[in-house]
């Protein structure tokens, strides 16, 4: 018991990061964070061991997100937000460039926002992130490419010219 | 030379596969353009890093704080092996840790799940609020009788008696409906003991049928002690003794029959 739940408090930090950069608001993330945490131990004790916790509540935060985007989507809700606080370091160049990035983020259909940064953020493998996604890889690897060639377009550095791209089932 | 392109989903396989400095060799090989993409990747990844790798010691809120005390749920011992001339079950699992639990409902996936603690969660929330009225403790009072008892079933939409816990020194003062936590209909009925302490009886039905264990759930000095009584969530909740819901628990089930 102990370490199940120990497991879940390991898990709460990388989903709170998670569900900021996902939301880019961090008092929506930090109740999305909750409702999350919520789902988690009601079913608890209909947990079928398939996996690790860590991943099963981030695909329960992605569907909670979900299922809130819908209903803020029906009341035509769109967060606005800053750019959250950057460490003191870097000249002002430096952060431009990251508040293109976080601009650009925001831009990126939510499929893609939420793919690209269980992997560039979180560390994911391809596995476990189409694990969380519940997609196949070839989904998965489709949408990581759209993303970081949107991303790249939109911080206004595309690439000299098109590489080959492929589109995986 | 000619160097054969790499498409961009390729490159993000090999890039899930290889160690970064295998990576780039590999690349090298697809000319200065796949180099400079992967380049250009390393540089998201990092300005992500920057803008959202929070802090990880930052320190958890309060409210996931109690909310994982509250999940220190245990089933436990004592009560279920003594009341196992009641409960088929409760004696096999009473000595299992949720861990185990959980192996043994893999290993019997048709067994009743057990409540959630939401369920019990919800219970203790209705306790706090009502149990500490003063004026209007219920909504119904208990020397209506014979209506309790038939507004309660109504209500309810199975039959429920208000069980007689007069010998645990308990006097009923009456019951009241509420939501329940998925929409349902719950009712309470509160008991009170000579020295004032309140003890509050939570029903609600459950979608599933089935008998399961005892478990207990804590919260502050609240105790509730929850069972699935077959298409009925039961939970009785008290600031007293464990031994004290103990015995209430197997009287309430008897009389629950």
């Amino acid at each position: 018991m102990r370490p199940l739940l120990d497991e879940i408090e390991t898990a709460i930090p990388p989903l709170r990061r998670y569900a900021r950069a996902l939301l880019r608001d961090a008092d929506l993330a930090d109740d999305l964070v909750q409702d999350c945490l919520e789902r988690t131990l009601d079913r608890l004790p209909t947990l079928r061991a398939e996996g690790s916790i860590r991943a099963w509540m981030f695909r329960i935060l992605l569907n909670l997100a979900r299922d809130g985007r819908r209903r803020r989507a029906q009341l035509h809700f769109l967060p606005l937000s800053e750019a959250p606080q950057l460490a003191a370091s870097g000249g002002q160049e430096d952060h431009l460039e990251l508040e293109r990035v976080h601009a650009a983020m925001g831009r990126l259909p939510d499929d893609q926002r939420a793919a690209l940064l269980l992997v560039a953020l979180e560390g994911m493998s391809l596995a476990k992130a189409a694990e969380v996604l519940d997609i196949p890889v070839g989904t998965l690897v489709s949408r990581l490419a759209r993303a970081r060639a949107a991303l790249r377009e939109m911080t206004g550095r595309p690439r000299k010219q098109p590489l080959l791209r492929e589109v995986i089932k | 030379m000619t160097v054969r392109p790499i498409a961009e989903t390729e490159i993000l396989l090999l890039r899930d596969e290889l160690p970064p400095d295998e990576l780039r060799a590999a690349l090298a090989a697809h000319g200065e353009d796949a180099v400079a993409l992967l380049d250009a990747w390393e540089g998201q990844d990092r300005a992500l890093g920057r803008l959202y790798g929070a802090d990880m010691d930052e320190p958890l809120p309060d409210r996931y704080r109690s909310l994982l005390a509250s999940g220190r749920l245990h089933s436990i011992g004592p009560v279920a092996t003594r009341l196992q001339g009641l409960r088929l079950l409760a004696a096999v699992l009473a000595l299992l840790s949720l861990g185990a639990v959980l192996g043994w409902s893999i290993a019997h996936p048709s067994r009743p799940a057990p409540l959630g603690v939401d369920f019990a969660a919800g219970a203790i929330d209705a306790h706090r609020i009502f149990s500490a009225e003063v004026a209007h403790p219920v909504e119904v009072a208990a020397d209506q009788g014979v209506h309790l008892a038939t507004w309660l079933t109504n209500r309810l939409g199975q039959p429920v008696t208000p069980p007689d816990l007069t010998k645990q020194g308990l006097r009923l003062l009456g019951g009241r409906v509420l939501p329940g936590r998925d929409g349902s209909t719950a009712v309470q009925m509160m008991y009170q003991s000579p020295q004032g302490a309140r003890l509050t009886l939570y029903l609600a039905r459950q979608p599933a049928i089935g008998d399961t264990d005892f478990q207990i759930l804590s919260s502050g000095s609240l105790v509730s002690l929850f069972w699935r009584d077959g298409s009925l969530g039961c939970a009785i909740t008290a600031s007293l003794p464990v031994a004290v819901l103990e015995r209430v628990a197997a009287d309430v089930y008897r009389q629950l029959e």
